[in-house]
């Protein structure tokens, strides 16, 4: 024990700099922990839009329907695919399937026509797992939104929720009335009449100029559809067995199927760009941490040949003085990585209670508000991290220390 | 008991050669001995060698009958801990460290348990006069009491031979004097072998064995 006692005593001795360093690290400790909590923050809103925008924890494609591009409406499809929904409902593991279609066509007023992405839901289970209320209330807020609502759950009901760049570009309001024409499997054309019933906001530009969704219903009356749906999105029991559930599924019902986080391309874009970003930030961050631990315990080399020299001379070996340094480098770091844990609560807690609005990110329409995530985890890593820079940076001092040459050092003043 | 055999260590110093040249000499056991001269003589180069904190260029170190001196350093730093003792000038405790744990300091290198090193020191402490300064630290204590100190923790762990390097240098003569008469109360006391540089006259009085170095070769011998 007299290494650790040796180095804490060390440490203490020059107090005004070993609060720099502890500073330094607290610095260090805080932007890590922050900017680790704030990644968590988006990485939870993007992997929650996604899933709750229509991917659900895991879909159920077709073979080779995740690439193929179809020519025609459902060429590509699950034939028997609302019989298969019904099948999967009462597997243990799934709470609900969501069946979908998706196709293409021109949607008109009249006057303009206009190309639209169509999307066929399940008009009464789709509310309950997805964020259709959300999309609609924002929807409503637009020109022309007022008093926009879902779909509704009668077969003969014929309705549509526009994306809000797709209203705009037709020139209807809620109550409207819209044409939709598209190619049936076997390439006739078809059309129907439908009601706007609501506006909906997807916080994609590209998407709000192109989106419609309608019952399956309706869909299956413009497409001449029958069974067949594009996917089946399944919402789990337990979201975390996504990718196991996915090869168990797909071996089940013979076709293909991907949990949300290989769907969910702008996900995975947006993680990786934070990555690249915030690792940067962190190399960064651990060559000044490193910079700073190394001058310090550098410095207490150098003040304390003599002393050292007098280790040697009673008989500490080497490898001792080496250790020495990495006990006063790990006393430092769990310091200061104490004292950045008691910072990065109460900055955090001062952030969050601000209410600051965060401005959209590119792609998307709207910004957010600011809430920065307690993840232990995170906080757990920034201090390994750190500790694990500290003790690099404390090898180059202690390697001195133990180079020294006793007489030498004994001769210095 | 160590006997030092045509030990010559040269280094530059100023453009000139310095240091020690073609050195014999033989200390026994239980004995205060002595290396006097002036400044320069090479009485401090020689400690060294001998205590193996220095290597020598030729000649050999011969410890209670073994060659120590080609030994590879991690076996010369088990050898300066358990069998040599260190006293220096500047007295050179650790400033962090109370007089206590400086002296516990080489037990607990040697792996001793805490209470038994404590034990130990305590009473070792007591022998040198500071059993009432354990827990001061070396800023807190006189220049005599902390090169009493210092002769605790070389003793502390029974060695056979105690290197003093001007042991009194720092010291005033109300201080120099009492230090070499508990030096050599302890070697009788102990049987420790007491090897001291000194120039100092109230050093080399009370030495049983004195070595006059003069520009590094031995003088004379009495």
């Amino acid at each position: 024990m007299i290494l650790p006692r040796l180095a804490l005593r060390n440490v203490l001795r020059q107090k005004r700099r070993t609060v720099l360093t502890i500073l330094v690290l607290v610095a260090g400790y805080v932007a890590l922990a922050l900017a680790g909590g704030f990644m968590a923050q988006t990485f939870q809103a993007l992997s929650d839009g996604a899933i709750q925008g229509g991917f659900g924890h895991l879909q159920i494609l077709p073979k080779g329907g995740l690439e193929a591009d179809e020519g025609q409406s459902l060429e590509h499809a699950l034939p028997n695919g609302e019989v298969l929904a019904t099948q999967l409902r009462k597997d243990p593991a799934v709470a609900e399937v969501l069946p979908r279609i998706q196709f293409m066509g021109l949607a008109s007023n009249g006057t303009r026509s206009v190309a639209f992405l169509g999307t066929a839901v399940d008009a009464e289970r789709e509310p309950r797992f997805m964020s259709t209320a959300e999309r609609i209330a924002s929807g409503a807020k637009y020109p022309g939104g007022a008093g926009s609502r879902w779909i509704s759950h009668d077969p003969e009901a014929r309705e549509a929720v526009l994306g809000i760049g797709l209203a705009k570009s037709l020139g209807v309001t809620i109550g409207g009335s819209v044409t939709l024409m598209s190619t049936t499997p076997d390439g006739a054309m078809n059309a129907i009449d439908v009601e706007v019933a609501g506006l909906e906001d997807l916080g994609l530009r590209e998407l709000n100029d192109r989106s419609l969704t309608v019952s399956l219903d309706t869909a299956g009356t413009l497409l001449n559809a029958g069974a067949a749906r594009s996917r089946l999105s399944v919402v789990l029991k337990h979201p975390e067995d996504a990718a196991k559930e996915s090869v168990r599924l797909a071996s089940l019902t013979g076709a293909e199927a991907y949990p949300w986080f290989e769907l969910a391309s702008f996900y995975r874009q947006v993680k990786l760009l934070y990555f690249a970003i915030f690792g940067f930030m962190g190399l960064v961050l651990a060559l000044v941490v490193l910079l700073a631990t190394a001058n310090t315990l550098l410095m207490s080399v150098m003040e304390r040949l003599r002393e050292l020299g007098t280790l040697r001379a009673v008989g500490m070996q080497p490898r001792s003085l080496l250790v020495l340094l990495q006990w006063e480098g790990a006393l430092l770091g769990i310091g200061g990585s104490l004292a950045g844990l008691v910072t990065t609560l109460v900055l955090r807690s001062i952030l969050n209670a601000m209410h600051i609005q965060m401005p959209a990110p590119p792609g998307t329409s709207h910004g957010y508000e600011l809430n920065i995530h307690l993840v232990p985890l995170v906080y757990l890593g920034a201090f390994l991290g750190l500790q694990l820079v500290i003790q690099v940076s404390a090898f180059f001092p202690g390697l001195k220390a133990a180079r020294i040459r006793i007489t030498e050092a004994l001769r210095h003043v | 008991m160590l006997d030092l055999q045509n030990i010559s260590r040269v280094y530059e110093l100023g453009g000139e050669r310095a240091g020690v040249f073609d050195i014999s000499l033989q200390v026994p056991s239980g004995v205060l001995a002595v290396l006097a001269g002036p400044s320069g003589s090479g009485k401090t180069t020689l400690l060294q060698v001998a205590g193996l904190l220095d290597s020598a260029d030729s000649g050999d170190v011969i410890l209670e009958g073994r060659n120590v001196s080609a030994l590879p350093e991690r076996e010369r730093c088990k050898v300066r801990l358990s069998r040599l003792g260190f006293v220096f000038q500047t007295f050179n405790l650790v400033p962090v460290l109370s007089a206590l744990e400086n002296v516990m300091l080489p037990l607990q290198l040697q792996g001793e348990p805490e209470a038994a090193a404590r034990a130990r020191s305590i009473h070792i402490l007591e022998r040198v006069g500071l059993g009432d300064r354990l827990n001061h630290r070396p800023g807190q204590l006189s220049g005599g009491q902390q090169q009493r100190t210092a002769i605790a923790r070389a003793l502390v762990t029974d060695p056979i031979l105690v290197l003093a390097d001007e042991p009194t240098a720092n010291l005033d003569h109300a201080h120099g004097g009492p230090l070499m008469a508990l030096m050599s109360e302890l070697s009788r006391e102990r049987g420790v072998t007491f090897l001291a540089a000194s120039h100092d006259q109230a050093v080399i009085s009370r030495a049983d064995r004195v070595f006059r170095l003069s520009d590094g070769r031995l003088e004379a011998e009495a």
